[in-house]
């Protein structure tokens, strides 16, 4: 065998393969692309891990507080102590306070990418009908559907991405007047809303779904 | 028997030119037909963040009863689970 014909081979049979191979492999990465239960796992130990890093950083803080006014000879040193700590602490429960309000986030963009995806999904069906013998007979009303629940999709984006500052500023914005009961109210009421409106959205695509 | 190797040698490289012809074009007309299935394939599996709570089976699946099927397994109702984790830093904070 020459050089050519076996080179010639190996390009038909690379060539042969090929059709065969990328649905194989588009197959192949379809069943990963799907979080297992393992992950889901991972995600909320990391998110763990986090909160308890930054607790523990407050127990060092308290316990070098203690420490330093100990060493302190004066009234003034002690006072300049308390309130570096006390500065330090604040930021460190706020920091814990953002790395729960980012787990939300997360949790809350990808319910609303699942919910954009099936979107996706149901438009592709219904373009995919509209060529063939068989189109949808409701389709308009469903395309209407879709839009409306695209719209609610990036409106609830937005109040996604603005969660963590509104938390932050619920928290921050805290005086004598502001009991915790009435912050967390608030942090709950802003959780809720967007929670009611992924469940809003997803009432939508039910409805178009029942009509193909 | 010189002559004769000499004389089939050349039709080798033409037939692997257009077999290799002949695949490029199916290959072509393959990727034309699915070109629809795969960006929607990679517009689906492009944005996805992680996250901590399972939603249920997705899959990218064009066919209605499966987008039906996934759609109506859909678990919305564990979207607040640790929110009360919330009211204790909140508690804490205030401490």
């Amino acid at each position: 065998m020459t050089t050519k014909q076996l080179f010639t081979g190996l390009v038909t049979t690379s060539l042969v393969l090929t059709p065969v191979m990328v649905p194989v492999l588009a197959l192949a990465e379809d069943n990963n692309s799907s979080t297992t239960p393992s992950s889901f796992q991972q995600i909320r130990e990391e998110y763990r891990q986090k909160v308890e890093e930054i607790r523990s950083n407050i127990k060092d803080t308290k316990e070098d507080r203690h420490d330093d006014l100990k060493n302190a000879t004066n009234t003034d040193d002690r006072l300049k102590i308390r309130d570096e700590a006390r500065l330090k602490i604040r930021d460190l429960r706020e920091q814990r306070i953002g790395a729960l309000a980012d787990k939300f986030v997360a949790r809350f963009t990808a319910a609303l990418a699942r919910e954009s995806r099936f979107i996706t999904r149901i438009q592709f069906i219904l373009d995919q009908r509209a060529t063939s013998s068989n189109p949808v007979t409701n389709a308009s009303q469903i395309e209407t559907k879709l839009g409306e629940a695209k719209t609610m999709i990036d409106s609830t984006q937005v109040l996604v991405n603005n969660l963590p500052n509104q938390i932050s500023l619920i928290v921050a914005s805290s005086t004598a007047s502001t009991t915790v009961p009435a912050q967390f109210k608030a942090v709950h009421e802003a959780v809720s809303t967007i929670i009611q409106d992924i469940k809003d959205i997803h009432v939508k695509l039910v409805e178009a779904i029942k009509l193909i | 028997m010189d002559n004769l190797s000499t004389e089939k040698e050349p039709k080798g490289p033409i037939l692997g030119i257009i077999v290799i012809i002949l695949l490029l074009i199916v290959g072509g007309v393959y990727i034309f037909l699915n070109q629809k299935n795969a960006s929607l394939s990679g517009e689906m599996t492009a944005t996805t963040p992680p996250s901590d709570i399972d939603l249920g089976p997705e899959s990218t699946s064009t066919e209605a009863t499966a987008v039906k099927q996934e759609i109506n397994a859909t678990n919305l109702n564990n979207l607040d689970a640790g929110v009360n984790d919330i009211q204790t830093e909140l508690n804490t904070s205030a401490q």
